[in-house]
């Protein structure tokens, strides 16, 4: 697979003297950086470098799908939001020395600086940003696959497969059992999971009084657990289970045709089964070794270059960045991080102190919320969460608290998208 | 040929503490809180703007001398102020005088 990328790449380089003269040029005019991918972490990169290095022509590669951003799909799943109101236009993000390409990149060499688009055209770069996001495999489960995500819709990409898992709920019988099955970390969104189980709880309470709803997880312990489960024990006691790895939570194999879920020691036939694939950084960012065969990308996390291929840096869910989250609030401080990075290196200075932050809002209803956050710095050794800044909302807290951070998770998600796209 | 942005960007980044250079530490440091605060800090409902806000300093550091279990037993008391005390807690007290004069330069929204 790589030797074919590796040929198409050379067979399509009857650009590559004119890319690689435009290289030499760039040394002395501006310098261009592509980006690839144009989620938070990407869009936001070239938004704050379009700011910080007014000198430098930037390319967004977007690929050519439409986009819905994740955070809040679960309420879509649960029908309280719109899929419409999830998706960004992302034409507006060309402006200024910002250039967007609706084209997928298929492959890039770090030595010649050159990405290769799905046209056969390349664009040279000084420094190419990676940020695709996460690639899900089904396959990596004994009986699945692509062909039955059908069957057990995730959904953890946004958009319509939101709607089909929405449907899909619609349908759950009363008396029925919906089952949740999350992967072993690291995977997007650590606390989406238990959000989706909150609010698919929520909703069965109101719609399907009997039904009830199994967690079966492949983790021992979860983000916000305390608060989540002091939520569950109040307001599921009867209708949501939690077993984790140690409970034989650890999902063995499905079976597509049956719809049936396995473990080492139970059989399920679920009306609906969310089976969350396990997850790795998308194929873009598997290239030329940059994951180190590992599935996600090993960074500097003062700049967020990769320790493979320094010109080349990686934000996002697919960087190696714990103890952060993989999360849209994380990846756009990254994206901050690796902006002011690239900006100071291009006019000669220091990249800046590389203070990271993180806040993860879930929902436990449509207006009640909890909430995790933590400011981290980047240094040579690693990524340090700075001390007495992790921790997450007050577990004993009145109604009143909840339904505020619900409000401050709506205001978070406006603030967010208008930050990171301007829409 | 070279252009003329570039020279100039040059020429800012050869004076280390020069205000001009992009990002400034206190813009830096203050675009972390767009993510909640809306873009440029205009403040988005119910968060609060902070561009032109002269109190930031004080504010932060009071938040970040507030011992942690003070912290925790207001936490409930002032809502969302508990993501602050922790937030504040990351920043150093230069960090804090460039990021408030920073949203202080700015106008109000």
């Amino acid at each position: 697979m790589t030797g074919l990328r590796r040929r198409q790449f050379l067979t399509g380089g009857l650009l590559l003297p004119v890319a690689l003269s435009s290289a030499r040029l760039s040394a002395k005019s501006s310098p261009h950086v592509v980006i690839v991918g144009g989620g938070f972490a990407g869009a936001t990169a070239a938004r704050y470098l379009a700011r910080w290095a007014p000198e430098c022509r930037i390319t967004l590669v977007l690929g050519r799908d439409r986009y819905w951003t994740c955070p809040l799909s679960n309420l879509a799943v649960i029908g309280e939001r719109s899929l419409t109101s999830l998706e960004v236009r992302r034409d507006q993000l060309a402006e200024g020395n910002i250039d967007v390409l609706g084209l997928e990149a298929r492959d890039f060499d770090p030595h010649r600086r050159t990405l290769l688009l799905e046209d056969g055209n390349s664009l040279t770069f000084d420094r190419l940003v990676i940020a695709p996001g996460i690639e899900v495999m089904p396959e990596a489960i004994e009986g699945h696959g692509h062909d039955a995500v059908a069957t057990f819709p995730h959904a953890w990409q946004a958009g319509p497969a939101t709607m089909h898992l929405a449907q899909r709920l619609q349908a759950v019988p009363d008396g029925g059992l919906v089952i949740i099955s999350v992967p072993e970390a690291p995977y997007r969104c650590p606390p989406g999971p238990y959000e989706r189980a909150s609010l698919m709880a929520w909703w069965l309470a109101r719609h399907r009084p009997r039904a009830k709803l199994i967690i079966l997880d492949a983790n021992s312990s979860f983000t916000k657990e305390e608060l989540f489960k002091a939520h569950w024990h109040k307001s599921h006691p009867q209708r949501l289970s939690w077993l984790g790895r140690h409970d034989d939570g650890l999902l063995r194999r499905v079976d597509a045709k049956r719809g049936s879920l396995h473990t080492d020691f139970e059989d399920y036939r679920p009306d609906l089964a969310c089976v969350i694939p396990p997850q790795r950084a998308a194929p873009i960012a598997r290239i030329a070794d940059l994951d180190g065969g590992r599935g996600w990308c090993s960074v500097d996390p003062r700049t967020f270059a990769s320790t493979v291929h320094p010109n080349v840096h990686v934000i996002g869910d697919a960087s190696i960045a714990n103890p952060m989250p993989k999360s849209a609030f994380a990846a756009a401080s990254q994206a901050r991080i690796c902006a002011a990075a690239i900006a100071a290196e291009f006019s000669g200075r220091q990249p800046p102190h590389a203070l990271l932050t993180n806040t993860c809002y879930s929902l436990l209803t449509p207006a009640a919320a909890i909430a995790i956050s933590g400011s981290y710095h980047g240094t040579r050794e690693g990524i340090e969460t700075l001390a007495g800044t992790a921790g997450s909302s007050p577990l004993e807290a009145p109604a009143s608290l909840r339904e505020a951070e619900a409000g401050h998770a709506r205001a978070w998600y406006v603030s967010a998208r208008a930050d990171a796209f301007g829409d | 040929m070279t252009n003329l942005p570039t020279l100039l960007l040059l020429a800012a980044g050869s004076a280390a503490a020069n205000p001009e250079q992009l990002p400034s530490r206190g813009e830096f440091l203050a675009s972390a809180c767009h993510a909640c605060h809306g873009p440029e800090g205009r403040g988005s409902p119910p968060l609060p703007p902070l561009q032109g806000r002269s109190d930031l300093r004080q504010q932060l550091k009071a938040w970040k001398s507030m011992p942690e279990a003070l912290g925790e037993a207001l936490g409930e008391a002032l809502g969302e102020a508990h993501l602050m005390i922790r937030f504040a807690r990351g920043l150093s007290d230069a960090d804090i005088d460039d990021l408030a004069a920073y949203y202080a330069r700015q106008a109000s929204p």
